[in-house]
């Protein structure tokens, strides 16, 4: 279903419901590889993804369709990412690169990177990097997400995101170098 | 000695390779949302629906502007029909008086009740000097007297 059927069916009460549904359907595994990205752990991944659609429900009536309703949604979900990665970073009182180290302790215990030692150094360079950066590079790595629709995600300018996502590059790849000699 | 890893040369993937969450978890993820979602807030009736669009500084500038606006018209409206609020103007006023007969006037101002004093008096004699002389026409000797029984800060007037 397109975006403009399913905002139009949400905006009519009666097939609300139907349209969320719809919305959910259509968008939850961007959604949750986007967050699971960013925090490594299913389970955090759940509860974020679930958070995310929440707050989608609550102000889509709101949605003003400037932008795409994917770019909306996905900036809302690069926000819960950021705070509930913030929030444990203040709750334990954690410097930027323990999380790091808490995440790269939950890839080793991933099984999928067992035995695929460069893919797993490739990762725990990734986590090396600051959360906005990691943002940036998933995004613009993974995604492939152009660099103006990265803009209107993350709220900066495109020439601020090419700087970051070359800086971030070059970092993953002298921790990869180091990690291998 | 290794050569420099570079990201270009490594085989891209398009997720990293994390472990795939539980079996059917995308089919049962989307009545997990349903079951979470708050209720909305109703709905809006149709005439107000365009103010929940409106950006929170507009909407704040314009209650101000209608609370005031309140202000100023129930102001305005209340000194229109306050009801000792000149209806006539002055010179109409005053036309309408002359056209009354002056026994009239002096039945009137010496009705039991009146309460009228030298108070209510001085400013007409202050505006036309030697009006009283038409009406009281009194010997030198019954204005002395007068005069000796008023109170000094009523006699100032005379």
């Amino acid at each position: 279903m397109e975006d403009h059927e399913i905002l139009r069916l949400f905006h009519d009460p009666a097939s609300r419901n139907l349209a969320f549904n719809q919305l959910v359907r259509k968008y939850q595994r961007k959604v949750y590889w986007h967050v699971r990205k960013m925090v490594v752990d299913h389970a955090d991944a759940d509860d974020l993804t679930q958070d995310v659609f929440v707050k989608v429900w609550k102000h889509l009536e709101n949605f003003r369709q400037d932008a795409q309703l994917f770019t909306w949604i996905y900036r809302i979900a690069t926000n819960e990412c950021l705070s509930f990665l913030g929030s444990k970073r203040r709750r334990f009182l954690l410097p930027l690169n323990d999380v790091g180290a808490e995440l790269a302790e939950k890839l080793e215990a991933d099984p999928a990177l067992a035995g695929d030692e460069i893919e797993l150094t490739l990762q725990k360079a990734i986590l090396q990097l600051p959360d906005k950066q990691r943002l940036v590079f998933n995004l613009r790595y993974y995604d492939e997400m152009p660099y103006e629709q990265m803009a209107e995600v993350t709220g900066t300018s495109v020439g601020a995101l090419k700087a970051s996502y070359h800086h971030a590059v070059k970092k993953v790849e002298d921790y990869v170098t180091r990690a291998s000699q | 000695m290794k050569t420099a890893f570079k990201l270009d040369a490594h085989p891209r993937r398009p997720l990293p390779p994390l472990s795939a969450p539980p079996a059917h978890y995308f089919d049962q993820l989307p009545t997990r949302v349903m079951d979470r979602r708050p209720a909305l807030p109703r709905a809006l009736a149709g005439g107000a629906a365009w103010w929940a669009l409106l950006p929170g500084a507009l909407r704040t500038g314009l209650a101000s502007v209608a609370v005031l606006g309140g202000f100023a018209g129930s102001f305005w409206l209340s000194g229109l029909g306050s009801p000792g609020a000149p209806a006539v103007s002055a010179r109409a006023a005053t036309a309408a008086l002359d056209a009354v007969p002056q026994t009239e006037l002096v039945a009137y101002l010496l009705r039991p009740g009146a309460n009228l004093d030298a108070t209510d008096l001085a400013p007409l004699v202050a505006a036309r000097p030697g009006m009283a002389e038409t009406f009281l026409q009194p010997s030198p000797a019954e204005l002395t007297e007068a005069l000796d029984a008023q109170a000094a800060e009523d006699a100032h007037y005379l």
